[in-house]
């Protein structure tokens, strides 16, 4: 009898530790996945993982995320060559292919973006311009060499048949200011970016990237991962991709929720992030397929980013994904 | 036996060649990954296919211009300014401060702006360089005047000289020292300036160069703009030191 007793005790007193100590266990099995992140606010660069992380999903699947916020392009793909992130978001297709073929070990693990729905580009308020047909020999404003704008805004060129001036001006900040400050005649921006000036008509769309033929069914950009990381940690990958899979079939299943975080993030109008949020179609975010990949090594191509097409034996060992 | 200055060229070189030695090994047994660090080989290659092709030259042009541009501004401004300050000295006790505050700004922070007020051209660059430029050398040239011996001037005064002989013979030559410090550290600030602004908006010389080999992984593009920019920086600071030696041996 008394032998019971103090085994109930024991079990008693370890039940109790347990309880204690559970969360904390639970918590250590996590592992830690660093993501870079381009361009912090933007729906399809931050909503995914934000979304997966602020729901539990990433906890469900067993990671802590560690978020890096980068500018985007070549110092994304940095950060994810040198081992500082595991993971990098949301970069132009070109742009890995070209680091990959100029020896750095990434690898793409989804597709990030299908089309460019997102990109759109402005006059001023007062401008004569109402399409971008009319600013051929004008200067019209992107982010950066090599980057999706670039990409959009030269095959938009060819849509129209127009030959404008590029000028490289930066994120959509930099493009505003140049654009208000006369130094060109566009610039581009990505929702929610500036809306709210088309509302007050300050400034008005004359370009979306939606209308663009050449990009519809291209995956335009990617996910990719650090090569070694991979060879590692497969399954925490693989892991990563259902959570970010099942959150954004989520988003789109509540999009009043979505709505309400997009603007909690960008400090925005709920009826803002509402205008910024129907700019992206579902499909535009699908993680899978990665397709038209001969589109983005032909753009490559053309820009000189790199002298020859890969092999496919090459793109079989860059592309995991489907 | 080697003259001195024959050992100091060999100590300098060797020590350099090591360096581009050490790096061109490491980099072709794979020690790096090549889009961080680049063979200086490959570097030398690239520099001569565009030197070839006319695009290097043209860049090089375009920075020195700017940079020669900005320095010739930043001395004509910045050597009255400094000489102003001297002579006022209410003036030189109230700005000195400001400007030794200003000059320790990171300037480059407005360069949207310069866009704003000079255009997205060469006007924004030679003005961003020559603000990083003037300020050093008006410093500099105030506190070399300011240090003078006073003695000296007692001289020139005992002697019955006019205020613009003291001034050319006495107190230029005595504050050369520290003014030609000035000079140099003002071609520093405004290569640094010039290039950096380049880099950012990609406009101009060399820094576009560099800009465009960090954006497309060319590794070699990126090495060569900065190989570009320490030739600048050489070619500036051999020619400031001829003048001073021509300056104090004449």
């Amino acid at each position: 009898m008394a032998t019971r007793k103090r085994f109930r005790a024991i079990f008693g007193f370890v039940s109790v530790i347990a309880l204690l100590f559970l969360p904390g266990i639970a918590r250590a099995q996590l592992q830690t996945l660093r993501i870079a992140i381009p361009q912090k606010g933007l729906f399809d660069t931050t909503m995914p993982t934000w979304v997966a992380d602020k729901k539990g999903f990433l906890k469900d699947a067993g990671i802590k995320a560690e978020i890096f916020w980068s500018s985007g392009g070549a110092e994304t793909v940095r950060v994810v060559t040198s081992g500082s992130a595991d993971i990098g978001l949301a970069t132009g297709t070109e742009s890995v292919i070209t680091a990959f073929l100029k020896g750095s070990a990434v690898r793409i693990i989804s597709a990030e973006m299908t089309g460019s729905p997102d990109l759109f580009w402005l006059v001023r308020g007062d401008s004569p311009y109402k399409t971008l047909r009319d600013l051929d020999g004008k200067s019209i404003g992107f982010s950066r060499p090599g980057s999706s704008t670039h990409m959009v805004l030269q095959l938009a060129a060819e849509q129209f048949k127009i030959k404008p001036k590029l000028v490289p001006v930066g994120a959509p900040p930099d493009s505003y200011t140049a654009l208000m400050t006369k130094q060109i005649e566009a610039g581009w921006a990505s929702p929610p970016t500036f809306l709210d000036k088309v509302e007050k008509g300050e400034v008005r769309i004359v370009f979306r990237g939606a209308e663009l033929e050449g990009v519809r069914g291209v995956t335009t950009r990617v996910n990719f991962v650090n090569a070694d990381f991979y060879e590692k940690n497969q399954q925490l990958v693989k892991a990563y991709l259902s959570a970010i899979k099942k959150t954004i079939d989520a988003m789109y299943d509540n999009p009043k929720e979505t709505v309400a975080i997009f603007a909690e993030i960008n400090q925005v109008a709920p009826a803002l992030a509402e205008a910024g949020f129907k700019f992206f179609p579902k499909e535009a975010l699908a993680l899978s397929p990665v397709s038209r990949v001969d589109f983005s090594v032909d753009l490559a191509l053309k820009l000189k980013m790199i002298d020859k097409a890969p092999t496919a034996a090459e793109l079989k060992k860059l592309i995991l994904a489907e | 036996m080697a003259s001195r200055r024959g050992r100091e060229t060999a100590a300098r070189w060797i020590f350099i060649a090591a360096l581009l030695a050490a790096l061109e090994g490491v980099v072709r047994l794979d020690w790096v990954d090549r889009i961080f660090v680049t063979a200086p080989s490959l570097v030398a290659a690239t520099a001569w296919e565009k030197i070839l092709s006319g695009e290097l030259p043209a860049l090089f042009v375009t920075t020195l211009f700017s940079v020669g541009a900005a320095f010739l501004l930043a001395m004509v401004v910045g050597l009255p300014a400094g000489y102003a300050l001297w002579r006022f000295p209410l003036f030189g006790r109230a700005y000195d401060e400001l400007l030794s505050a200003l000059f320790a700004s990171p300037w480059i922070l407005l360069y949207p702006i310069f866009l704003v007020i000079f255009g997205r051209g060469l006007g924004a660059i030679i003005a961003m360089g020559f603000l990083s430029g003037m300020i050093p050398i008006a410093l500099n040239t105030h506190h070399g005047l300011r240090d003078v011996n006073p003695i000296y001037l007692k001289v020139g005064t005992g002697m019955r000289l006019k205020e613009r002989q003291i001034v050319r013979h006495i107190l230029f030559p005595a504050a050369a020292p520290m003014i030609l410090s000035g000079l140099k550290l003002g071609v520093t600030y405004i290569l640094i300036s010039v290039i950096a602004v380049e880099f950012l908006v990609e406009i101009g010389g060399i820094g576009t160069l560099a800009s465009k080999g960090y954006f497309w992984f060319n590794t070699e593009e990126l090495y060569l703009g900065m190989a570009g920019a320490i030739v600048l920086s050489m070619i500036f600071i051999h020619l400031l030191g001829r003048a001073e030696s021509r300056l104090f041996t004449s």
